[in-house]
């Protein structure tokens, strides 16, 4: 690339992502956290008594656990939960059509590249912006089929019913620190219910942005694919560069049911000023498949760890994780891999990058349980350190107890061959080229199991990541 | 091995109670003045049930949030995806008495 | 005993009793309870102990003095080399070890301190017996020197006279001066019953090379730590391990393979095979600091579970702090592969023959390229244990 093209992707990525739209909520909630305002959250959204209570016993267990601190959690002690924002609504209401939406969310969206012809090619796009989903459009087909794709909290409004099934059975809210802190103050995320037998075809896709100072973003999402259905959904993130921290702690929960197949792509981008930690777990019952495909470019800290737990007889799993860590971030991910049913299997790869002293850490589990016969489990996770300061560490565990289990791990960090690079460069390309051809070459297997949008994008921001000119 | 878990009438509805005795970890509970016996460890992660709660007449362990069911031991609810072993529970006048086999 | 000793001791004792469990949530000793070591029976030996036999004769002693090597008891190297022993007992095993270390410390007897003079090429291997004789608690203790260009050959072997509920904590040293070469044997064929820990701290100095081999078979708890620390440029470790487990053993091994200078290498084989309701517990950690530019690190370890309620739990770390390296580690767990039984069974193998072979085969890897001396000394154990 040339040095214009570099600086024209630098300014265009400033103005895609870097903007800033001047507060304009409706209901701003005071800073901090206690029963009162966790109430109230529950009241400004109509739930019922049942969520209430719900909400209110995650706060006591969110206040009673410790700080995790394991691993890298201690860096997570900066966190200042008293001086953030838990609950902002933009705006009165859910529009059904883009005409409806406020101007200044649509132009956040059209900033970013979501142009309304792409409903001509995405079945349908949920956007949130802050804490409330504001603009929603599903598609015609998708409604004949049954299949039912909401925000959250509508989705309680209007399907209490299978909303209370399944809700926080996958991931309870004693599970950890930030799975109640989420579970007390949880707004938006999707609710997807998929019902027997349907294939959604195109990819179903929702947008997160975090635009106030210190606010926090607590999606909730609950994906449930009923018997022999399949689904895809995609969610991208980003948010402007501020001053002071943000945190982004949500939670996501998919159930396969029998014979079902979900498959969930994240790209998030969060600006370097991000606490992002996540909690993903996936529930897959006999003969069904689980796909997460995760990619972490953005972000101050990111803990993430998809799961799956195989459950029924003859589940499949595949765990697709990519990071890149650049100057002062650190990307803290991986997967976990249960498998609790005979004939179960599943894959876990993961490719990290890290750049002018970013940190990666893989952090995995296989655990194979007693009853789980004929298992076949592999794990690869390649790490790829660009220069001397930057970090990798790896902390695999596998814990293998059943019997005809087949479990296969492998693990690599390296730098770029001095060969490789050779090479390139006798073939005429510059350095810096040559060494954004390896790093795309080192993410093939993930860029190619996105949508193109993505896969384009995500050259772009690892290409801007390389230059060092983000955060 | 027989363990004695003390008087019924001082494990009220609701409550869980930690034995143990010979390398061996049991929780007792009360379900609807029904007594049952678990392992003390929760199949995920170790955790000490027996300091838990009881939740809907489920253990739910203080560590993680899984749910069992005292009765067959089942893990009804993640991150518990196994079963927790259970034992037989007798009464013998006002005692509860826990038989625990040694293949433990 | 001198007065002077026997203060270090005291204090190593009023160091022990102030030593607390490890915490709950210690990821050490998370699969392997400590109460098995029964440290609360300890009592402070007193100022007039019986040692222990003596890990090596006097005639062996004899020899290898005219070969240019000192074979002594810690205790009698403790005038000679008073700089060197004293390091010894310095305490390195960390935290987690603290009380086992410092109970070590307060009680072992004997010891055993082998130095190799420079340039010195021993031909024999030098076989140093630990036999724990009668029940009780036991705390071997040993260091070895290999001044520069010395090479040797040391086996390190803890057995038994049979006798019920021994428990023992073995702590031993290994320093490896430039371009010294040492192959270290470490062999565990204590009865069924006992409970067995053993930490080791191997410093390389330049160019110097360590191969070591773990033949662990026996204990009903076993803990193990083996810390490599490749401290200077050039330096090289191969560790090798074999461990087979039946019953209701519980072996938990722990080794890092430590690169804090440019140009070393590290490799590491670990094999388990493991029957009826054996489980086998591995950590293996690589650490390459960041002045430790174009190293090399390797890892892989292999478990066979031979049997439905066999249980490994495998977890290899990597901790990169430079690029400027190559480092890779693997791991499996898995049954025999069950196309080779056949093969073997329509060859005429019975099952228990088949079965036999292939473990032999699996371990074989772990025993390549052993010298002829060593080679012949470990295979009969592990095909005894078959």
């Amino acid at each position: 690339m040339s040095a214009k093209e570099i600086a024209d992707l630098k300014d265009d990525y400033r103005t895609k992502y870097g903007f800033k739209d001047p507060e304009q909520c409706v209901f701003k909630a005071r800073k901090g956290l206690d029963r009162d305002i966790v109430s109230d959250i529950s009241r400004m959204k109509g739930e019922p008594e049942w969520m209430r209570d719900f909400r209110l016993k995650a706060l006591d267990t969110f206040l009673a656990k410790p700080m995790p601190q394991w691993g890298n959690c201690p860096a997570l002690g900066q966190i200042d939960f008293a001086n953030l924002y838990y609950y902002l609504k933009p705006s009165e209401g859910s529009a059904k059509s883009w005409d409806d939406v406020p101007e200044y969310i649509k132009n956040t969206f059209e900033k970013l590249g979501i142009p309304e012809a792409e409903r001509k090619f995405l079945a349908g796009v949920t956007a949130q912006y802050e804490s409330e989903a504001v603009y929603h459009h599903v598609q015609k087909q998708l409604t004949d089929q049954g299949v039912i794709f909401l925000d959250m909290d509508s989705g309680l409004r209007e399907h209490p019913d299978i909303v209370r099934r399944y809700f926080s059975t996958v991931v309870p809210p004693q599970d950890n620190k930030f799975a109640a802190l989420n579970s007390a103050v949880w707004s938006g995320g999707s609710f997807i219910y998929v019902p027997k037998g349907a294939k959604v075809t195109m990819p179903l896709q929702a947008y997160f942005r975090i635009n106030a100072e210190r606010s926090g973003q607590f999606e909730r999402t609950l994906i449930i694919a009923d018997e022999d259905s399949s689904v895809h959904y995609i969610e991208g993130c980003t948010a402007p560069v501020y001053a002071a921290d943000s945190l982004h702690a949500a939670v996501v929960e998919l159930i396969a049911l029998k014979g079902a197949h979900i498959r969930y792509t994240t790209i998030q981008n969060w600006s370097n000023n991000v606490y992002n930690l996540v909690t993903k777990r996936a529930q897959a019952h006999e003969g069904a498949f689980v796909e997460w495909v995760d990619g972490n470019i953005g972000s101050k800290i990111t803990m993430k760890f998809p799961s799956v737990y195989l459950v029924g007889r003859g589940a499949r799993a595949d765990i697709l994780s990519c990071a890149f860590a650049g100057k002062g971030q650190l990307q803290d991910t991986g997967g976990k891999l249960i498998f609790a049913a005979p004939n179960t299997s599943g894959t876990l790869i993961s490719k990290s990058i890290s750049k002018g002293g970013g940190r990666v850490a893989y952090r995995g589990l296989v655990k194979v349980y007693p009853q789980a016969k004929d298992v076949k489990v592999s794990v690869r996770c390649d790490a790829l350190l660009l220069d001397e300061q930057s970090r990798s560490d790896t902390y695999p565990t596998m814990e293998i107890d059943g019997e005809r289990v087949q479990v296969g791990h492998e693990a690599s960090v390296s730098k770029i061959g001095d060969e490789q690079l050779f090479y390139l460069m006798s073939r005429g390309l510059k350095e810096n080229d040559a060494v954004a051809m390896v790093v795309n070459g080192f993410f093939e297997a993930f860029a190619k199991e996105l949508p193109l949008e993505y896969a384009v994008e995500l050259n772009r921001l690892i290409q801007l990541e390389m230059e060092g000119s983000v955060g | 091995m027989i363990l004695n878990a003390g008087k019924a009438g001082d494990l009220s509805e609701g409550r869980l109670r930690v034995l143990e005795a010979g390398g061996v970890r049991v929780a007792v509970c009360n379900v609807g003045g029904r007594f049952y016996a678990v392992e003390n460890r929760c199949t995920h992660d170790d955790g000490s049930l027996g300091e838990g709660a009881m939740e809907n007449g489920l253990i739910r362990c203080p560590r993680h949030g899984a749910l069992f069911d005292p009765a067959t031991g089942a893990a009804v609810r993640l991150p518990a995806a196994a079963p927790v072993r259970v034992f037989p529970v007798r009464l013998e006048g006002e005692t509860l008495l826990v038989e625990v086999d040694d293949a433990s | 005993m001198s007065a002077e000793r026997i203060a270090v001791r005291s204090a190593a004792w009023e160091e022990f009793k102030r030593a607390g469990p490890p915490p709950p949530a210690s990821e050490t000793w998370r699969r392997t309870d400590l109460a098995a070591w029964r440290l609360e029976e300890l009592e402070f030996p007193g100022a007039s102990p019986i040692p222990p036999a003596a890990p090596f004769s006097a005639q062996e002693a004899q020899r290898l003095a005219s070969a240019g090597a000192e074979l002594l008891t810690l205790e009698e190297a403790a005038s000679r080399h008073p700089g060197l022993v004293a390091e010894c007992l310095a305490p390195c095993s960390g935290p987690d070890y603290r009380r086992l270390e410092m109970a070590n410390l307060a009680s072992w007897r004997g010891g055993v301190f082998l130095r190799i003079a420079r340039g010195v090429r021993l031909q024999e291997p030098v076989v140093l017996t630990f036999r724990q004789a009668g029940p009780g608690h036991f705390f071997p203790r040993c260091l070895v020197v290999l001044e520069e260009g010395a090479e040797a050959s040391v086996v390190e072997e803890h057995v038994s006279d049979g006798a019920k509920g021994q428990v023992s904590a073995a702590f031993s040293r290994a320093v490896a001066a430039q371009d010294a070469r040492l192959q270290y044997f470490y062999t565990q064929e204590l009865p069924k019953d006992a409970v067995h820990f053993f930490h080791q701290r191997a410093e390389l100095k330049r160019g110097a090379s360590l191969l070591h081999t773990g033949i662990l078979l026996g204990g009903a708890k076993h803990k193990s730590a083996l810390d490599v620390e490749l401290q200077e440029p050039g330096a090289r470790s191969e560790i090798r391990a074999v461990l087979l487990g039946s019953g209701r053993q519980h072996f938990d091994a722990y080794t890092a393979q430590h690169h804090c200078a440019p140009r070393t290498t590290s490799d590491l084989l670990y094999r388990t095979a493991l029957r009826e309701r054996a489980r086998s517990v591995y950590t293996g950690l690589i650490r390459i600091e960041g002045p430790a530019a174009e190293s090399e690190a390797y890892q892989s370890n292999h478990n066979l579970l031979l049997s439905e309620t066999a249980r490994a739990d495998t977890t290899p770390i990597l901790e990169i702090l430079t690029n400027a390296v190559r480092c890779k580690h693997g791991a499996t767990a898995g049954p025999l592969d069950s196309e080779a039984l056949f093969y073997l069974a329509s060859r005429g193998f019975e099952p228990k023959e088949a079965a036999r072979s292939l473990i032999l085969g699996f371990f074989e890897p772990a025993l390549a390229d052993l010298p002829k001396s060593s080679a012949e000394r470990l295979r009969p154990l592990i095909e005894a244990a078959l």
